[in-house]
């Protein structure tokens, strides 16, 4: 019996934890200007070993307020890839926009490791009024096909779509972006910095937040530690839209950019009690051992 | 040069490269058939156990991408590790793990104090046996889980997770993260914590008893699956022993099967290391023998009994 | 009062009578093999060393250090050795000795043990001049000693032999048996044993095993007589171990030998020892030569020890398992694979035949002589039982007997 109850102490530890997962709680957010935004589906490992990511469209506020989709003028999706990282420039291709029940989505797929950015435009007049709506967002895709890649598509030539406001960030890409790890914000204004602009921040865990960008123009975003997200498991992630919005050349800009974000991998690392009950736990173990080591002693009659 | 001395240098050998040769651009693979831990930065190798318990070649499989490139993938990780161990058989054990070494060079230290070793009683000892076998279903079905009935992913490389070698060989880099305790979650914390726990216990048997580890370890169990097929044979003149049980008394993993064997010539047994100590100590002319290809590479001589026996321990 | 001077003084006369006859036996059968063909100096050493087994004052002027009489091979020298003892075994091959054991014992008594009680009872002996008396109980006779000896002198000290080898309690049992031996010695020489010294002992009883195993290979290559190499394994203890072992090499360094094609045989069962040497003599005279033996005086005087644990309890451990599961005496009960050595030893250095020794009244290999026949015979080899005992009376028999072996042999 006592052996049975030692055999299988790990399996009885290990299905006690599944019983321990987490509830995700979520956050509230205020009713803004609706907006353009990407989310990030579940990627797809194919078959093949490459990598789909498919992304979903949304207009209206983030992430409860859905607002159906009103008649846009015109709606295109392109992404640019490969990317330099300095410049930020590269191949632009159109992405076709695959209407679901659900909703729109379009599909990323990479048979390499490539980063890649994914922009949506938008527009439509209201009360006379032009509204551009620009949604944008940047990933590495992990694809890992064997064979060696050929283009699919021709790159379209020139920038499609109307970048007048812009959000970019600094870094641009990071393959495994993570709370606590700070990111810079940096609102365009036909590639101009807005200085002291103010930017609406969207998360799904947190309550919105309005920051604004320093004089420099930048707004140096420290994502916050997230309880609901740190019960998921590593590879869980979250997203974090950032909404900016502007006036001028007749017509009314809001542009978004969509974070993925896991939870930090490292920030809950504790060496010192680890170490501690390292120590304790060779102590215990040792006094165990030299304790019972007596017994083996052969008794003198 | 005696078997015990060649032993001990290629163990220190494999030792220093399969923990520093990344430093030099050796890479040797996702598949290696011993302890060569990937949570060693410098590493020039992986042990299988990773590979076999993760997403990219292994278990943490959904169902539907068996039949596919993945699956296929899984397999052709599985024909790597299988190749190397039936070339090799257990010597990834008792001659190149650096794990196995580790604990090797612990015993030597308790020797050299002159420690008495612990002793398990045979009931006891055959108890142990089937954890490893344990383990190493349970290391494979919870990434099943992880992957097809949602547990939690946060149970993803279990075994990892709990080895002791995951933070005791990176302390060979100077790298002592790996006790740390990770409070992001419960189940983080529960499993780095008894991580530590388990090192803790690990590393005290390790103290006492030659290669305690290996009486665990799920990467001998999935070895000695191969024990019928690998090229390198230890094989028992059945009608010349005269049950003295020198190999018994100096076997690390306390095996007393070579000792009882009187009806078939292969004794490698699901326990054994290959580490020939009890061919090396057997006074019986060609009664234990280590063939490669049924082509004898060392047999037991009174000779070498006499010669080396007493003087591999000074 | 007279009565008893008298029967004293007639139990002198009879110990007188049989320590002339005694040393008679030993000169008469040192002169028989100085004049062997095969007799060289280098052989001078080991003969005057035997000779000491008469003269036990002299043994232990030259020892210097307390006696520790051993009967069998079960208890571990090394360990007398480390608590500064020094070991003697009592093996007696004297015919002039049974004489005064003849009215204790059985008439079919085993001869060693007529022999052993009769040392016993003479007025030099060397069972008395021991500082400490060891009797495992391997056969029954051996378990008897205690009984047969304890009245006259200070009771020897038994140790309980497990008849089985092979299972943990047996193994267990014998290393208590091992442990309470060490108390024993501790209390009686006053000292403590220390690990160091017993592992410099270990050392040295396995160099003593490495000149052992090239005396047995100067053997099988038919460079060394059965005879001789009996006397070099009988002398093993009656000198210090460093001395005997030294001298074996020096032997082996002088030692030339000389081609010999005789027919070989294996000389299996009873133990033989100085002066009984009729057996061997017997079977060279009859044209054989004895390649390999497993007697607990030639073979198997000594055996490996691998200790793998350096501290006390580990050293005592590999040396309790090296006298009993690496020990093959008949006695046990689980022993078949003892046959194993024979049969080895047979095929690996071609031997055709087995001389099956049997001391009348020796049990355990009297019994075990047939189950051996029929695994000899079943193997393809020949077989001869010899029983006999320490007269000399039925050497023409035998030597017809071994002579028409050899021809089958041949």
């Amino acid at each position: 019996m006592k052996f049975i109850r030692i055999q299988y102490l790990p399996l009885m530890i290990v299905l006690s934890l599944v019983v321990l997962m987490k509830v995700e709680p979520s956050g509230a957010a205020v009713v803004q200007q609706d907006f353009l935004w990407l989310e990030y589906q579940d990627a797809i490992k194919e078959k093949d070993g490459s990598m789909t990511l498919p992304l979903q469209i949304h207009y209206g506020t983030f992430p409860q307020e859905e607002k159906k989709f009103p008649d846009f003028l015109s709606l295109r999706a392109f992404y640019v890839s490969p990317v330099k990282e300095e410049t930020a420039q590269g191949l632009i291709y159109e992405s076709a926009i695959t209407p679901k029940t659900e909703g729109l989505f379009l599909n990323i797929n990479s048979l390499k490791s490539r980063p890649f950015t994914v922009f949506v435009e938008a527009k439509i007049s209201q009360n006379g009024t032009p509204h551009t709506y620009l949604a944008k967002t940047s990933f590495v895709l992990f694809g890992s096909v064997l064979k060696e890649e050929v283009p699919r598509y021709s790159p379209v030539s020139g920038y499609p779509v109307d970048r007048s406001l812009e959000i970019t960030t600094r870094p641009p890409f990071h393959y495994w972006p993570q709370t606590g790890q700070p990111v810079d914000i940096i609102p365009l204004w036909h590639d101009q910095r807005l200085q002291q602009d103010t930017v609406h921040i969207f998360d799904e865990h947190q309550a919105l937040e309005s920051a604004t960008t320093s004089r420099e123009g930048v707004l140096t975003y420290l994502p916050p530690d997230d309880a609901a997200l740190n019960a998921r498991g590593d590879t869980a992630f979250k997203q974090t839209v950032f909404v900016v919005q502007k006036d001028g050349d007749g017509g009314r800009y809001i542009s978004t950019c969509t974070m993925l974000l896991h939870r930090n991998r490292f920030n809950k690392h504790n060496t010192v009690m680890g170490i501690f009950i390292f120590g304790a736990a060779m102590l215990g173990c040792l006094g165990v051992v030299l304790g019972r080591r007596r017994r083996f002693r052969f008794e003198s009659f | 040069m005696s078997l015990f001395n060649l032993r001990s240098w290629i163990q220190g050998i494999s030792f220093l490269i399969l923990t520093y040769g990344g430093r030099f651009g050796l890479r040797l693979g996702h598949f290696l058939p011993c302890f060569a831990c990937p949570y060693v930065g410098s590493c020039s190798g992986h042990c299988y156990l990773m590979a076999l318990q993760g997403s990219i070649w292994g278990a943490q499989i959904p169902w539907a991408h068996l039949i596919s490139v993945r699956g296929l993938r899984a397999l052709g990780m599985f024909a790597g590790f299988s190749f190397l161990v039936i070339i090799f058989s257990k010597t990834w054990c008792g001659w190149i793990c650096p794990f196995g070494t580790l604990q090797d060079w612990i015993s030597w230290v308790r020797r050299k104090l002159a420690v008495r070793e612990a002793e398990f009683s045979e009931s006891f000892r055959n108890a142990l046996k089937p954890v490893k076998y344990i383990l190493l279903v349970l290391l494979i079905i919870i990434p099943m889980f992880i992957a097809n009935a949602g547990l939690h992913p946060d149970f993803k490389l279990p075994f990892c997770q709990l080895c002791p070698a995951k933070p005791l060989m990176p302390v060979f880099e100077g790298n002592f993260q790996h006790f740390a305790i990770d409070t992001t979650n419960t189940i983080t914390f529960v499993m780095s914590a008894l991580s530590m726990l388990l090192t803790a216990g690990f590393l005290v048997g390790m103290m006492f008893k030659d290669r305690f580890f290996c009486i665990f370890c799920p990467l001998l169990a999935l070895i000695s699956l191969f024990d019928r097929f690998g090229l390198l044979q230890l094989k028992k003149n059945i009608r010349s022993c005269t049950g003295c049980a020198h190999c018994e008394q100096i076997c690390p993993m306390d095996i007393s099967d070579v000792h009882r064997e009187e009806q078939k010539e292969p004794v490698i047994s699901q326990d054994c290391t290959l580490c020939l100590k009890c061919a090396e100590h057997c006074p019986e002319d060609k009664t234990l023998s280590l063939e490669f290809m049924k082509k004898p590479l060392f047999s037991s001589s009174r000779k070498y009994v006499a010669r080396h026996s007493i003087k591999t321990k000074r | 009062m007279d009565l008893k001077n008298s029967q004293q003084s007639k139990i002198r006369m009879k110990q007188e009578k049989v320590k002339k006859e005694l040393q008679d036996e030993y000169a008469c059968q040192m002169d028989s093999l100085k004049q062997r063909d095969d007799f060289e100096p280098g052989f001078e050493y080991f003969l005057d060393i035997l000779t000491l087994l008469i003269f036990p004052a002299k043994l232990k002027d030259r020892m210097q250090a307390p006696l520790a009489g051993l009967y069998c091979i079960q208890a571990p020298l090394e360990l007398f050795h480390a608590l500064g003892f020094h070991p003697v075994r009592f093996c007696h091959g004297s015919l002039a000795l049974q004489k005064l054991s003849a009215a204790s014992l059985p008439a079919l008594a085993c001869p060693m043990i007529k022999s052993c009680l009769g040392s016993f009872l003479s007025e030099e002996s060397l069972e008395k001049i021991c500082d400490v008396l060891i009797v495992p109980t391997t056969c029954d006779w051996n378990t008897k000693i205690p009984e047969l000896i304890g009245a006259n002198l200070r009771s020897p000290y038994v140790m309980e032999l497990p008849h089985l080898k092979d299972s943990a309690r047996g193994k267990k049992r014998w290393q208590e048996e091992i442990h309470e031996l060490k108390n024993y010695l501790q209390k009686i020489s006053g000292r403590k044993l220390e690990r160091q010294r017993l592992w410099t002992s270990v050392q040295t009883y396995m160099r003593a095993w490495e000149v052992l195993g090239r005396i047995l290979e100067l053997r099988r290559n038919q460079q060394l007589s059965g005879t001789w190499s009996l006397i070099l394994t009988n002398a093993f203890l009656v000198d210090k171990v460093e001395n005997w072992t030294e001298n074996v090499q020096h032997f082996l360094k002088k030692h030339q030998p000389r081609p010999n094609s005789d027919p070989a045989v294996f000389l299996a069962g009873s133990p033989v020892f100085f002066p009984y040497l009729k057996i061997t003599e017997l079977i060279e005279e009859a044209g054989m030569f004895i390649k390999a033996d497993e007697l607990c005086t030639s073979e198997r005087i000594l055996a490996s020890s691998v200790p793998d644990d350096l501290s006390e309890y580990g050293l005592l451990k590999a040396l309790a398992d090296k006298c009993h599961r690496g020990c093959s005496c008949p006695t046990y009960a689980d022993n078949h694979r003892r046959i194993n050595t024979v049969m080895h030893a047979m095929r690996k250095s071609n031997i055709k035949g087995v001389v099956y020794h049997v001391l009348k009244g020796c049990h355990p290999y009297d019994i075990e002589s047939f189950v051996f026949e029929k695994t000899v015979k079943e193997n393809g080899f020949h077989f001869l039982k010899i029983e006999t005992g320490y007269s000399k009376e039925d050497r023409q028999n035998i030597l017809a007997r071994l002579e028409a072996f050899k021809d089958t042999i041949g």
